[in-house]
């Protein structure tokens, strides 16, 4: 007994040494001096996009510090429009708070890639494509900054994506400052690689280029708020008459939005693993495998407000196989508003598959 | 040396009853306001239990102490064994057994009230003002509009005799309103909500109102709670309380907060109107 006992004591002095040893990881954290370098992107058939040229990323990672700092003490280019960064804080102190708020999902470089991401799907949004999926904007057109706010008040219904709506405005302003800082980067570092993978040129040339390619991109984020687009017809009155001329147009082969998200849009439509042209899976830009939404769940990730759909159907979801539907619409564009009904009514209806195959315009999928 | 145990257990008994006297009766250190018509209640039993339990805490560790200081190891001294106390057994089966009891009898209907009350469940339930849906990590709140119906009022499309359907919650043309990480409530009115969870399992905790409970993916659980008329000041529009999830849901739990704001019951009614007018803008 007593033996066990001295023991106990011997062990116990060894509590403190092991709280104190604890505390050490609490300090600050040393920040990287660059960002982490872009990887050289894969090719459909599997290969490397460029070949990796020996000092090629050090070359890349000079020329971005250059322009745009690192992730201690960000910098937008000498010329960046007003516009951009609107927030009262420093980019730094925005930096900041994207650290404490977004980093562990969306990286540290805006990749995607924080350490919550493998665990997460859909993944988080790779920021250095530049792309936005849910925005008020024509298709080709960057997000407008209402639209990545927006996104902050909201969140991202059915995705990880959560509402930040508690931080302050100027917070939110803050965070989207420092997002658009991360986009035109990563643009930029992608434009870079391409250049210094292809051609023979002195750093002066590759900052001139660099410069010009960071222009242009903040002038497409400058330029978004021209481009938002507003309904062309007034949105009718929602009843069981217009639901039915949605349900129409949503089978029919013009607009063969069944062919993805099934005619009794669950999201299984024939098309909706593998494109039946290519024979290859639906894949978005960023190389991920990309199912259609399913309807039937009343969740609409860019919003649910009837405008938010009509901008979906109208002008598609950017970086996806969702289309732009416009031009199937020329001649009666309040049709796009029936299909907003009849895709609003969906989860309170009981579609029934059978009588939908029935109707002649369900052609492509009749076996399925 | 002998005496180090003790001292050690006579130390903590003082700083326990000190540390509780001292967040008793410092301001901002003890419970928050009693902001809904049970938050008495509930104070009431947890000092209940608190008494009762700060009493067995200074009994049971002042008799640790004496025996510590008393009964100490010493040379030439042997330990007793004590085999069998009916007398001891009795009173340590019969008081807890009382105290239990006690605690059981006292909490029956505060219990009743808030979780069982004929406003929840039943023929005489009332209609939900709201739908809460926890999820990981914010909290969405659809509400059923002016009309205080959920969806289309009268829409039975089931045919089971009742149009308040769960399913036709944001029915589309309905004039339900949605909002994120704010739930919006009038001041003095009994309230009903619906929890659910979209993921795993979480909790709504408003402190201020003494309301926590559970939100279970699958279940539709019932709520309801009742903000008193006193905590709007005249002319006061509006008023926020934090509202936290208590239930360790992911690693992003700590910033699913929101706020409940408060609004006179005009006030409520004019919110309610702004957020379907932004639904239906266009741009």
């Amino acid at each position: 007994m007593k033996v066990c006992f001295q023991k106990g004591i011997l062990w116990c002095r060894w509590i403190p040494v092991i709280a104190l040893a604890s505390l050490v990881g609490c300090g600050p954290v040393a920040l990287p001096e660059r960002y982490q370098a872009r990887e050289v992107p894969v090719t459909n058939d599997g290969e490397l996009a460029y070949q990796q040229v020996e000092g090629m990323n050090e070359r890349i990672a000079g020329v971005m510090k250059e322009i745009f700092g690192g992730p201690g003490e960000p910098k937008m280019p000498a010329d960046a429009p007003a516009s951009l960064k609107v927030s009262a804080k420093s980019l730094s102190e925005s930096a900041s708070l994207y650290r404490r708020h977004c980093v562990h999902c969306h990286g540290l470089s805006g990749a995607g890639n924080g350490p919550t991401a493998p665990f997460l799907f859909p993944k988080p949004r790779d920021y250095r494509l530049g792309l936005y999926k849910f925005t008020s904007t024509t298709a080709d057109a960057k997000p407008t900054r209402e639209d990545l706010l927006n996104t902050l008040r909201i969140g991202v219904v059915g995705t990880s994506m959560p509402a930040f709506s508690l931080l302050d405005e100027d917070e939110l302003h803050a965070l989207v400052d420092y997002v658009i800082h991360l986009s035109v980067r990563g643009e930029v570092e992608y434009v870079v690689m391409e250049v210094v993978a292809d051609e023979d040129m002195d750093e002066s040339e590759l900052l001139e280029i660099a410069v010009d390619e960071a222009s242009s991109e903040m002038a497409r984020w400058e330029n978004a708020g021209d481009l938002v687009l507003m309904p062309e017809t007034p949105e009718p009155e929602f009843t069981e008459a217009s639901v039915k001329r949605g349900h129409e147009l949503f089978v029919s082969a013009d607009l063969q939005c069944a062919a993805c998200h099934g005619y009794t849009g669950r999201g299984d439509g024939p098309s909706a693993e593998v494109n039946p042209q290519t024979g290859q899976p639906l894949l978005d830009s960023w190389s991920e495998r990309i199912a259609p939404a399913n309807l039937t769940l009343g969740l609409y990730r860019g919003g649910r407000r009837p405008v938010d759909l009509y901008r979906r159907i109208h002008q598609g979801i950017k970086g996806t196989p969702m289309p732009v539907l416009r031009s199937a619409f020329k001649n009666n564009p309040e049709d796009i508003w029936h299909v907003v009904h009849f895709v609003q009514a969906i989860p309170y209806m009981d579609l029934d598959p059978i009588v939908v195959e029935t109707t002649p315009a369900a052609s492509p999928a009749e076996g399925d | 040396m002998q005496k180090l145990w003790s001292i050690l257990f006579l130390g903590l008994l003082v700083f326990g009853v000190w540390f509780f006297y001292y967040g008793m009766t410092t301001p901002g250190m003890w419970l928050p306001d009693q902001a809904s018509t049970y938050a008495h209640d509930v104070d009431y039993l947890f000092n209940v239990i608190l008494w009762i339990t700060g009493i067995a805490f200074v009994l049971t560790e002042g008799a640790l102490v004496w025996f510590l200081f008393r009964y100490h190891a010493a040379e030439g001294r042997k330990a007793t064994y004590i085999h069998h106390h009916t007398k001891a057994e009795v009173i340590w089966t019969v008081v807890p057994a009382v105290i239990l009891a006690y605690i059981a009898y006292a909490q029956y209907d505060t219990w009743n009230n808030i979780k069982r009350n004929p406003m929840l469940t039943g023929p005489e339930q009332k209609q939900a003002m709201a739908q809460i849906v926890a999820r990981q990590f914010e909290w969405r709140f659809r509400y059923a509009g002016l009309d205080g119906q959920p969806g289309v009022a009268g829409v039975d499309d089931d045919n089971n005799g009742t149009a308040d359907d769960w399913d036709e919650w944001g029915y589309p043309g309905s004039d339900d309103v949605e909002s994120v990480n704010e739930l919006h409530v009038p001041v003095g009115e009994k309230m009903v909500f619906h929890l659910r969870s979209f993921d795993v399992l979480h909790s709504f905790f408003v402190p201020d109102f003494r309301v926590k409970q559970d939100a279970v993916p699958g279940l539709v659980i019932p709520l309801w709670f009742q903000v008193l008329e006193n905590q709007l000041e005249s002319g006061q529009a509006y008023k926020d309380y934090d509202l936290l999830c208590a239930e360790l849901c992911g690693w992003g739990h700590f910033k699913m907060q929101g706020k409940v704001r408060v609004h006179t019951a005009d006030g409520f009614r004019e919110w309610l109107r702004e957020t379907e007018q932004k639904y239906r803008d266009p741009g």
